[in-house]
């Protein structure tokens, strides 16, 4: 299992962590040997597992949640249990084949709320605001962007490269700049690694600040993230988020106290958020709840 | 009605001009008739309207009254009755300017006018057929204006300033235990007792019953068992009194209460046990609600009890039905009560890290059960409990807590701001949440969570989805509960200052029950369902109408 998650990511780098999961996922279910019903799911479990195991990031998660309620969200009376598994597979298809889409239904949706003339900020290095950005450019809307460098890993370097290669003039800020450049942007788009329950974000660590910051210059804070993001957290404050998303997996594996080490994400309160874009649609933070309910329930 | 045809000999001049369209009424067939009653009202009330602002409603609502009376017999009856109906109110001298006026208006104005009054009268009526025969149509105190579509009911219970909603009140009681009783009893003096209120109420809240624990509902009048069950007695005594408190205690003594009434009830021999049955437990339903205003989960326990009687089918034998809504009540009290506990406690217990400061208030049974729950997990925890008088609910909870060996400070909310600092979440307990994401709980939550807020402290509350109720409201005015007045006076080294409150005028005791906590000072609701917003009780409002 785990070589095939790895052997995905390297193989298509711009696909979301969460799919090479469930693409993964569903090559396990192909291969899976169980005979009844109740070990396939345990077994299905279990994967997940090991998989929040190597790449422990809220969105492996989630994703693997969903995967798993939607494939067994289906009528399994039939007697054979191998016409189970191909019902399974099918919907698991059906589902992958969504979500590879959603990517490109978020971008469609947000890039009409950039300006001609917007200056734009946004956070380390994420996918889905590329993707919104490239459909804005597309649509010959001139803009600039600032990115924060986003220390540990410098990630926003590496986005500010992508931005370049579009075309798209771009500025590398400090993470310590963040307040400094405030007045000058128009808007703040990040992406998520998780959207919780409250409808609050989860991401990289850093957002929480920029989103202080915005809400302090009034300026409206946009989160851009896919449907199988969301997860059933709910966390009250930045301690309560559980300490296997916050830090890396092998970090998790080797280190005894993890009061030394940094952790990589943060949680932004709903309360900073004004709207979050979704392949579901635009909605407001009170409204991800509703949405969960319909997910889930 | 007797007495009002007498009187009517007095407007000769109404009679003529009324006589002449009843004529042309007649001809034109019986919904014409019901038009014409409309028109001739409306009339009326422009006039009162013009004269007397306040009289014109308490007429309208008579008039509405004759209206939900079956349907006349003769047209010629019912307008001498609609012109008598002013009469009692307004001075008979207004009556001959209204006459006079008149004429003065041309037929075919006045009859466009009638149009488009009836129309919105109409629509009115449609909204209030649903009241149906038994209780008369309460006045809408806010909506003077008639030409609104749909007039919203106020409660009885929050009209108390309204003379005429109390007679009324008074009526329907009276109308119920008759109708409970059968005809041939002739019961003149017994009825479901109507309380009086005690003391001055501060004019802010002068909407809303007041009573005196000294004054039970039973004491002058003794209630024969044909009209109320003992058990339902006991009960209505148990809650004036205060000796069950606590939203789940008074739904639980509730529905045991019911089942002992289904238990004993036996159906009269040409009735269907659905239908009579619900008519029976009316006049108990208003009996408790005298003795103190029901709250949001018995609001819901009842109408849950009403759809399952109705939905008996008929050809059940009766010990079949009486055993399947013993069923009901039983599963009802599982589920939503017991098993729901269980579920929220499971569910807060996440929340509960070691180390924590917890800060409770007062005493609600659900908190306490998820505190001791968690202790037995094995839970580092301690406890803030915060007291408020007059009920001083506090001690109760602290007596719990301090039994299964959890740490436990206890302070007065007036030292809240002073012990905030040091908690790490506060939990608190919910008398039910209202559509718009209030909480509506004990006095005093509301500042709990608000200067919780101001330390940045997460406020945590949790509630069964049974409370959910459908009503809206953003402030504690309008729809509240005020407690005995005399509860606030304290006596220490034998003086006690405020004994003779009554006798000073511009004296005003005042001792709320409940207030109402704005969303944004809750971080997150508990239920059985799961760990929610505030903002998405109307979501689960919506999943429970589907579900049903």
């Amino acid at each position: 299992l785990d070589p095939t998650l790895k052997s995905q990511i390297r193989e298509d780098p711009d696909v979301a962590s969460a799919v090479a999961a469930i693409r993964s996922l569903l090559e396990f279910l192909k291969r899976d040997q169980s005979e009844t019903i109740l070990g396939l799911r345990e077994n299905m479990t279990k994967a997940i597992q090991r998989l929040e195991e190597t790449d422990s990031s809220v969105a492996v998660s989630s994703g693997g949640e969903l995967f798993l309620r939607f494939i067994s969200l289906t009528s399994l009376e039939h007697p054979d249990l191998s016409q189970c598994k191909n019902v399974m597979i099918e919907r698991g298809e059906l589902f992958l084949k969504k979500i590879s889409l959603s990517r490109g239904k978020v971008g469609k949706l947000c890039h009409t709320f950039i300006k001609d003339g917007a200056k734009i900020l946004t956070h380390s290095s994420s996918r889905v605001v590329l993707k919104v950005l490239e459909n804005a450019a597309a649509d010959n809307k001139r803009f600039t962007v600032y990115v924060t460098e986003s220390q540990p890993d410098s990630a926003g370097k590496l986005m500010a490269q992508k931005l370049h290669n579009l075309n798209i003039p771009v500025t590398v800020v400090l993470d310590a700049a963040v307040g400094y450049i405030m007045e000058k942007v128009d808007l703040v788009i990040v992406g998520a690694e998780g959207v919780v329950e409250s409808g609050g974000v989860i991401n990289k660590i850093g957002t929480y600040q920029m989103a202080v910051c915005s809400k302090a210059h009034n300026k409206p804070f946009y989160v851009v993230a896919e449907s199988f993001k969301f997860v059933r957290l709910y966390p009250l404050n930045q301690q309560d988020v559980p300490d296997r998303f916050k830090y890396k997996a092998d970090i998790l594996k080797t280190v005894k106290d993890l009061n030394q080490e940094h952790p990589m994400i943060d949680y932004t309160p709903p309360s900073l958020i004004t709207l979050l874009f979704t392949d579901l649609g635009v909605l407001t933070p009170s409204a991800v709840s509703d949405e969960l309910i319909k997910l889930y329930l | 009605m007797g007495e009002r045809l007498t009187t009517s000999t007095l407007l000769v001049t109404e009679e003529d001009e009324k006589k002449h369209e009843i004529i042309r009424a007649k001809g034109e067939g019986k919904e014409l008739t019901k038009e014409e009653k409309q028109r001739l009202r409306k009339e009326k009330k422009q006039h009162k309207k013009n004269k007397k602002d306040d009289r014109g409603p308490p007429e309208k609502e008579k008039e509405k009254e004759k209206a939900s009376v079956p349907a006349p017999s003769k047209p010629a009856t019912q307008s001498p009755a609609h012109k008598a109906a002013p009469v009692p109110v307004n001075a008979s001298a207004s009556e001959s300017p209204v006459a006079a006026e008149k004429p003065a208006k041309s037929k075919a104005e006045l009859r466009a006018e009638r149009r488009a009054r009836q129309d919105s009268e109409r629509a009115s009526k449609q909204g209030k057929k649903e009241g149906g025969q038994q209780s008369t149509s309460s006045k809408p105190k806010a909506t003077p204006n008639e030409l609104q579509p749909v007039v919203k009911r106020l409660p009885d219970h929050v009209q108390v300033d309204d003379p005429v909603a109390l007679k009324k009140l008074a009526k329907k009681l009276e109308r119920q235990q008759k109708s409970g009783q059968g005809c041939s009893l002739n019961i003149t003096g017994v009825k479901v007792p109507l309380r009086s209120d005690y003391g001055y109420k501060v004019s802010l809240f002068s909407h809303l019953h007041q009573y005196s624990r000294k004054n039970p509902p039973t004491q002058q009048i003794s209630i024969p068992v044909t009209v109320i069950h003992p058990s339902i007695v006991r009960l209505g005594l148990q809650y004036s009194q205060g000796i069950i408190a606590g939203s789940n205690a008074r739904s639980v003594a509730l529905l045991h209460a019911f089942k002992q009434v289904i238990q004993d009830y036996s159906t009269p021999p040409n009735e269907e046990l659905s239908r009579d049955l619900v008519n029976k437990l009316s006049p108990y339903i208003s009996f408790l609600s005298q003795c103190r205003p029901l709250s949001a989960s018995m609001g819901n326990a009842i109408k849950y009890i009403k759809k399952e009687i109705s939905n008996i089918p008929s050809q059940c034998k009766e010990e079949e039905a009486k055993r399947i809504l013993q069923e009901c009540i039983d599963s009802y009290i599982n589920e939503k009560i017991i098993l729901a506990s269980e579920a929220i406690s499971k569910y807060a217990i996440e929340k509960i890290s070691d180390g924590d400061v917890i800060l409770v208030y007062g005493c609600s049974s659900l908190v306490n059960h998820i505190l001791c729950e968690a202790f037995e997990k094995q839970r580092k925890f301690r406890v803030i409990v915060v007291d408020s008088r007059p009920r001083l609910e506090g001690r109760e909870a602290l007596r719990r807590l301090v039994k299964k060996g959890i740490r436990c400070t206890y302070v007065l909310i007036s030292a809240l701001s002073y012990i905030l600092p040091e908690v790490s979440k506060v939990f608190l307990g919910a008398h039910a949440l209202l559509a718009n994401g209030y909480v509506m709980s004990r006095v005093g939550t509301s500042q709990i969570a608000l200067v919780a807020k101001a330390y940045n402290v997460p406020v945590l509350v949790c509630c069964e989805t049974y409370k959910f109720c459908e009503r809206v409201q953003t402030d504690s005015f309008v729809s509240n509960e005020l407690d005995d007045p005399d509860d606030l006076i304290v006596t220490r080294n034998g003086k006690t200052h405020l004994e003779n409150w009554q006798t000073v005028k511009s004296l005003g005791l005042l001792n709320l029950v409940y207030d109402v906590t704005p969303p944004d000072f809750v971080d997150l609701v508990i239920t059985d369902l799961g760990m929610i917003p505030c903002t998405s009780v109307p979501v689960v409002l919506r999943v429970k109408n589907v579900d049903q």
